[in-house]
């Protein structure tokens, strides 16, 4: 906020009935390359000294599955507005596991031929899930969080640019533009220290 | 964005390029790289005591230190992200 100086930080205490810190932490487990969530708590945590007790405590039950030995290579979650945990991990070889609520979801497969689908890339945003196939009509595919792969949808009424899933994890945080107006059949589009003219006839 | 917006830096010398995820709570940082996550903490009420605070440096406390592998007892697994939430095990209602 312009002017405003912050004096402390914003209070964000995550602490559990026996008074002890806690946060997540999301590991990969290694060959199974699963997203393991677990709670590391922190007992007597004032600092220093640091003759603290933690220990790392599994959020949901893990349940293993055979080693795929395909390293994840980008993990991305938010908390939506109701506070639940949507992630999706993508692993080396483009295929990827869905995660909602600290559960895993889904493995996307095909169902012509149960193989993994895969993406080239892949953006969590605080309503929905997008994913960049690459290749076909529905190049872009979107789902909802808490959904199996089966049930996306192709993205429609979408401006398909560079920056679109960064704009799409953004947006409902970042004022990207100031105002717009129309003016017969110009539109002027204010943003940043710029204004846009686009020509409606155009 | 203004570069000359930020006035004041956390100086963390034990924290290096590896680190990409932090959270804050109850008055401690976590920073995590891969394998190990540090706990630090910073004092930031000095702030309004300066007379000049532009740019000056905040000295953090030392690092403790988590090492994955205690919990696990091998190498191989890997942190892909920290996160504070109000009471994660009330959002499984």
């Amino acid at each position: 906020m312009p002017g405003k100086k912050p004096k402390t930080l914003p209070k964000n205490d995550a602490i559990n009935e026996f008074g002890d810190d806690f946060i997540q932490v999301y590991i990969e487990i290694e060959k199974q390359n699963k997203i393991s969530i677990n709670e590391l708590r922190i007992k007597n945590g004032c600092l220093p000294p640091y003759e603290f007790e933690y220990k790392f405590i599994e959020w949901r039950e893990y349940i293993h599955r055979a080693p795929l030995n395909d390293p994840i290579e980008k993990y991305q979650f938010v908390f939506n507005k109701d506070n639940k945990h949507a992630g999706v991990a993508k692993r080396q070889s483009g295929a990827f596991d869905i995660y909602y609520n600290g559960n895993f979801i889904d493995m996307a497969v095909s169902s012509n031929d149960g193989k993994p689908i895969k993406c080239a890339n892949f953006t969590v945003t605080y309503d929905r899930m997008i994913f960049d196939m690459q290749k076909g009509k529905n190049k872009y595919r979107v789902l909802n969080h808490n959904q199996a792969f089966a049930n996306s949808k192709k993205l429609t009424g979408k401006v398909l640019t560079e920056n679109l899933f960064f704009t799409e994890r953004i947006k409902n945080s970042a004022k990207l533009f100031a105002g717009i107006l129309l003016i017969e059949t110009n539109v002027f589009v204010a943003h940043g220290r710029h204004l846009s003219m686009f020509y409606l006839k155009n | 964005m203004d570069k000359n917006a930020c006035k004041t830096f956390i100086k963390a010398d034990f924290l290096d390029e590896s680190y990409k995820y932090l959270v804050y709570n109850s008055n401690k940082f976590y920073a995590a790289n891969d394998e190990r996550i540090k706990i630090f903490s910073v004092k930031l009420t000095s702030m309004e005591k300066t007379a000049n605070p532009v740019k000056r440096f905040v000295e953090s406390k030392d690092a403790a230190e988590i090492q994955l592998y205690d919990k696990v007892k091998k190498t191989g697994h890997r942190i892909h992200g920290l996160a504070v939430t109000s009471d994660g095990r009330e959002t499984s209602k």
